[in-house]
């Protein structure tokens, strides 16, 4: 029971500082820029009727590729790779390590607050980018299902992409360096790769989720060749997350770090 | 006998920089004040006994149990790092109850907790702040606070009184005294000779990575006395004094400084010097500015200890 103490005790000082941090206020900003393009687009298409311009279309266009390509992996980096690494930059770990609370609490309570604020950044953009793109039939089953669906896989891969950012974040200083590297390296390089190389990355089992009609629409699958199965995919980023995260606790667990100061 | 610190030959570096060498040392009750020069491996045996850092040779144990990563030994163990490090969106009050959950209060209790710090360091009318509208004093001052929260048995202060105002400064050390009568053992780091002097007896030199020196006050202050010593006076008539001095034997030398109407002199017996500058000026009628001893202060200490 005090492991669960703990861990609240933690998540909810993180959970207070972070959303009052210049951060979030920045990435709630970005979040917006896609319903921001798409209510524009909406009242062209209310104005000009004869244009064949549809916001669903622009939804897997805009709204997809822009949460799932590049918002969810820049957001699990920045507050992934900072769960440890804000705490070492800012010399403030002594405070928590001296703190009669085990490691594993202090990251895990950590993780959990930094990725509520994430998903909450994600998730409400993602759902109101949806009802702009889906206003008339929007109460719809089929679409209550749909953007279900959309958050559901959304938070699975900021999941799978934080507990690695966490990970990373644990072991090296320059960890947005590194995530950078892999988010438009690695992640965008190995979809170009024939065979089954783009099982190496989570955008993969991120993609195999999505739904196939929308997402071939928007040319988003256009390089894999076979997308994975739901099921494989959901164990797949469920499986690396918990890897992860395991891996996160024992660095952690193990590492000295040394803050800048005198000695 | 059981002791609160027992360190065996403890060595840190960092790649091949020596952070400490060898320290052994065991400390029961009472207060210790952990003296160097800025770089002199201080903050680097803290670190080890805070358990921040692990040592590359040697054991530190607290109250008989390993330090680092032995989480639970917090509980009464406090600790006030050196850096000037805070959350900045949170205010002092938030913070400290953040870290009175953390040391296991609850509801009231914690909120009692806090006062009772809050009130020992000074901090209750600036506690809704925030902690980045604070100031270096105020700031230090919280890391106090929170280093005491939990009522700690054993207290590791690094630089404690960085930034600090005179007056709190004196209540402050007083505080540190109440804890030292409660049976509560408090390692004090400072480079600064007066401020542990004001404090404890009980010191430990260390430089350059080594414990140089360990013992009474006194016989430290002893040993510098007996070695030259440079003193600066400025007044209306500094050659006058220059010229009565320079009849004495334990004058050494003497400099000028004629813009600054100043006269620094080096002697071997402080005592005697003092004594005869004393008769000087009243028989003379000379208006003194300021009387500084350029070599009262640790690096000093260190230089005449190791002969330099």
């Amino acid at each position: 029971m005090i492991f669960n103490k703990d861990i609240f005790d933690i998540f909810s000082f993180f959970f207070k500082t972070g959303l009052r941090s210049k951060r979030t206020k920045l990435f709630f900003f970005f979040s917006f820029i896609p319903v921001i393009i798409l209510i524009i687009i909406k009242i062209y298409e209310i104005l000009h009727p004869e244009n064949k311009v549809s916001t669903l279309n622009l939804f897997s266009n805009i709204g997809l590729t822009f949460y799932f390509l590049l918002f969810i992996q820049l957001l699990s980096l920045f507050y992934g790779s900072s769960v440890i690494n804000d705490e070492i930059e800012d010399n403030t770990l002594v405070y928590l390590t001296t703190s009669p609370v085990s490691k594993s609490s202090i990251l895990i309570g950590k993780f959990m607050a930094n990725f509520v604020i994430s998903s909450v950044i994600i998730l409400v953009g993602l759902f109101i980018s949806y009802l702009i793109s889906n206003f008339s039939h929007f109460f719809e089953l089929r679409s209550l299902k749909e953007i279900f669906t959309f958050c559901s896989i959304g938070l699975l891969a900021i999941l799978a992409y934080f507990s690695l950012f966490t990970l990373i974040g644990s072991f090296f200083k320059k960890s947005v360096l590194i995530g950078i590297v892999f988010i438009f390296g690695w992640e965008s390089m190995v979809q170009f790769l024939p065979g089954t190389t783009q099982k190496l990355t989570i955008i993969h089992f991120v993609k195999s989720l999505l739904p196939a009609n929308l997402t071939q629409k928007s040319g988003f699958l256009m390089f894999q060749l076979k997308a994975s199965s739901t099921a494989e995919s959901v164990i797949t980023l469920l499986f690396l997350s918990i890897l992860f995260l395991s891996l996160s606790i024992i660095i952690f667990y193990k590492k000295e770090y040394i803050l800048s100061d005198n000695s | 006998m059981s002791f609160i610190l027992k360190a065996e030959k403890l060595s840190k570096w960092y790649g091949n920089i020596l952070g400490i060498s060898e320290i052994s040392i065991e400390i029961i009750p009472g207060i210790y004040g952990l003296l160097g020069p800025n770089g002199a491996g201080k903050s680097t045996f803290l670190k080890i006994a805070s358990g921040q850092l692990k040592p590359n040779l040697g054991s530190i144990k607290i109250f008989g149990e390993d330090v680092f990563n032995n989480y639970k030994l917090f509980s009464k163990v406090g600790f006030c790092a050196e850096h000037d490090s805070y959350y900045k969106e949170v205010s002092g009050w938030e913070f400290m109850l953040f870290s009175a959950k953390c040391h296991g209060f609850k509801g009231k209790e914690a909120e009692q907790a806090v006062e009772f710090a809050l009130n020992k360091v000074g901090l209750v009318e600036d506690k809704s702040k925030l902690i980045s509208a604070y100031s270096l004093g105020m700031r230090q001052k919280l890391k106090l606070g929170l280093s005491i929260i939990h009522n700690p048995e054993f207290l590791i202060l690094d630089e404690p009184l960085k930034g600090i105002d005179p007056i709190w400064r004196v209540k402050i050390i007083e505080m540190i005294k109440e804890f030292k009568n409660q049976g509560k053992t408090i390692i004090v780091s400072s480079h600064i000779l007066s401020e542990v002097e004001a404090m404890t007896n009980n010191i430990i030199l260390i430089h350059q990575g080594k414990i140089f020196a360990q013992g009474d006050i006194q016989e430290i202050r002893d040993l510098i006395d007996s070695h030259p010593h440079k003193i600066s006076v400025k007044c209306n008539k500094h050659r006058l004094i220059a010229d009565k001095m320079i009849n004495y034997d334990f004058v050494l030398n003497i400099q000028f400084k004629d813009k600054e109407n100043e006269v620094i002199i080096n002697t071997d017996n402080r005592e005697n010097f003092f004594a005869s500058l004393m008769k000087i000026v009243v028989d003379n009628n000379i208006d003194i500015q300021e009387i500084t001893s350029p070599d009262d202060n640790l690096q000093a200490v260190f230089d005449y200890l190791i002969g330099r």
